[in-house]
């Protein structure tokens, strides 16, 4: 029977034939020995059938003739790094219910130790220090890890690099000091703490120039200005040590010569020198430092400061990033930052009702802040919650910290780490993370 | 898989070397041309998260292709509610401007396109069956229908791609 014979017949007439279904089962080798003999035999005298295999035979080698596509290259190595992120996540879901566990015994310790109190009229319980610190104790393990990767990922030189950890090089001044900051951040700072501190502030002062800036000359350079002027003023208040003078008034007067007249500040160069309130907070917590310090001709400068920062805040407690209400639907860390600005404002430039909105921003921040890890975020949020009156915020804070972690890396060479998976993961990288996460854990 | 599921990464590398090539053709025939290896990467993904609920007792594969074929729908249900906005905002001279992208011209009109063109259904089995070289019953299995219901689907599949192929005029449709 020739094909030409077969391709003749319409399709309706094949199909009444039970067999024809089979066509492309035979093809694929999905019939039983006895199935394909008896397909076989029938196709040799049903031209229908026939017609059919050759139709299916056509269409499946066409599909054939498509090449597969190459791999162009190792997934693993992408799947692995995301997965680790993974698996800070599962932890860190674990610690949020260590942290509720703890936070329920604490509770019942206190109820326990209230009741006890009323029954027996004695003196002050001392159940929320042991609850406090039973709250407390994992963060402060888990803030122990982080410094001793930090004190292990030091560069000879002093410093904490991006092209080591991930991020821009160019914040390697920024970087350094966020490292800084947190390792003198637990009291007393231990020697090694305070050797590895002196020579990340070599580094530092071997970047700054004659005038008193910091690391390159480019429009984010407040970042570095900013955050290094806060390292050697912190490093000054913890180890006393004078040489810091001459970089500290040097960095000082670049932080006040660079202030907008709005008061607040912006990217260096161009448009954007418009004040914004991410880049005005660490110049503005730099200068609030070396107030505390002496260096009280920048007074003005930080009132100014506190007074822009107020003046993005809306009715609602919300604060903007230029100007108030420029993020409509409200951003949870740019709350965070002008809570951390007006609420440690000594000088209360902000009237108290505002305040008070400023507060309850905050609190309603901390509760929706669980979700996928944000350090910058979590940062101003824990610093803004410790400057609450009264310890008020102390549940949400231990929640924040719980989950924050329930993310640090546990095993391996990066254990005590956070991986940089956040939106400012590949600026910052590993050293931006963990120093940011070690801060909040503070 | 074993040691995958006590957690070793070694073991979940080997294996996701041995399977990303399967798999990223996978994807690319079922019409990720783009998205294929992210696709592939949160296979892996969902693979390693979901390790602990594979049992010994099901082929690997299945297990695998069963977790690329959620990926794959949530993929699609992604795109559908971006589409669905987007065509709710676009306007009227967008959509003009990109008619003429649609309109391949009559040469690009393949296998590929006609592949392209089958419901998600039949193509499923065809790029299991033709492209990953499954037999029927794996492709049950991860299905979770009947063999009768593969091998009738199948067949379908290679019924609609004659017709696709053979059809004259067509090669001007999108």
């Amino acid at each position: 029977m020739s094909l030409e014979a077969t391709t003749n017949r319409s399709d309706d007439e094949a199909r009444l034939c039970r067999q024809a279904g089979d066509a492309a089962a035979y093809l694929l080798g999905e019939l039983s020995d006895a199935e394909r003999q008896g397909f076989e035999a029938h196709v040799a005298v049903c031209a229908g059938c026939a017609g059919e295999l050759e139709g299916a035979r056509r269409a499946i080698g066409a599909l054939k003739t498509l090449a597969p596509v190459a791999v162009t290259r190792d997934f693993a190595p992408e799947v692995l790094a995301r997965l680790e992120s993974t698996l800070s996540w599962e932890r860190r879901a674990l610690a949020v219910r260590r942290v509720l566990a703890a936070a329920a015994l604490f509770l019942l310790l206190l109820g326990g130790a209230l009741c006890f109190r009323a029954f027996f009229r004695q003196g002050p319980g001392g159940g929320a220090v042991a609850g406090a610190m039973a709250a407390d104790s994992p963060m402060s393990a888990a803030n122990s890890e982080a410094l001793a990767w930090l004190g292990r990922t030091q560069e000879p030189d002093g410093s904490w690099t991006a092209a080591q950890w991930g991020g821009d090089p160019q914040f390697d001044v920024a970087l350094t000091s966020l490292a800084v900051l947190a390792l003198l951040g637990p009291e007393p700072v231990s020697p090694d703490r305070a050797a590895a501190v002196r020579k990340a502030v070599g580094y530092l002062v071997r970047q700054q120039d004659a005038k008193g800036a910091f690391g390159p000359s480019f429009s984010n350079g407040p970042y570095n200005q900013g955050l290094a002027s806060l390292a050697l003023l912190r490093a000054f208040q913890a180890l006393h040590d004078e040489s810091l003078r001459p970089p500290i008034e040097r960095a000082v007067a670049v932080l006040c010569a660079r202030q907008t007249p709005e008061g607040g500040w912006g990217y260096w160069g161009g448009a954007a020198q418009e004040p914004n309130l991410s880049v005005t907070l660490w110049q503005t917590e730099a200068l609030k430092l070396a107030v505390k310090l002496g260096w009280n001709e920048a007074r003005p400068n930080v009132r100014r400061a506190v007074r822009w920062v107020a003046s993005v805040a809306d009715d609602r407690g919300s604060f903007g990033y230029r100007r108030a209400n420029d993020f409509p639907a409200g951003s949870q860390t740019l709350a965070a930052m002008g809570a951390v600005a007006v609420l440690n404002d000594h000088d209360k430039s902000v009237p108290p009702d505002r305040r008070e909105l400023i507060r309850a921003k905050v609190l309603e921040s901390a509760v929706s802040s669980l979700g996928a890890p944000d350090y910058y975020r979590v940062y101003f949020l824990t610093a803004a919650m410790k400057a609450l009156p009264d310890g008020a915020g102390a549940s949400q804070l231990a929640l924040v910290r719980g989950h924050l972690v329930g993310g640090q890396i546990a095993l391996g060479a990066q254990r005590g780490s956070w991986p940089p998976t956040d939106r400012w993961g590949t600026v910052g990288g590993r050293v931006y993370a963990t120093a940011m996460a070690s801060l909040s854990l503070q | 898989m074993r040691e995958v599921a006590s957690g070793s990464q070694d073991a979940f590398a080997a294996l996701l070397r041995r399977h990303q090539h399967a798999l990223l053709n996978f994807f690319v025939r079922m019409g990720a041309y783009n998205e294929g290896e992210d696709l592939v990467q949160e296979t892996f993904l969902r693979l390693f998260q979901y390790r602990k609920r594979y049992r010994p007792t099901a082929r690997f594969k299945t297990f695998l292709y069963v977790l690329a074929r959620h990926a794959w729908a949530d993929r699609n249900r992604a795109l559908m509610r971006r589409e669905r906005l987007t065509s709710s905002l676009r306007t009227d001279a967008a959509i003009r401007e990109e008619a003429p992208v649609e309109n391949r011209p009559a040469d690009a009109y393949d296998v590929r396109t006609a592949l392209d063109r089958l419901s998600p259904k039949l193509k499923e089995v065809l790029v299991l069956s033709v492209y990953q070289g499954m037999r029927y019953q794996e492709i049950a299995d991860i299905l979770g229908v009947p063999l009768g219901t593969v091998k009738s689907r199948v067949s379908l599949a290679v019924d609609a791609m004659r017709r696709l192929l053979d059809e004259p005029g067509s090669d001007n449709e999108p």
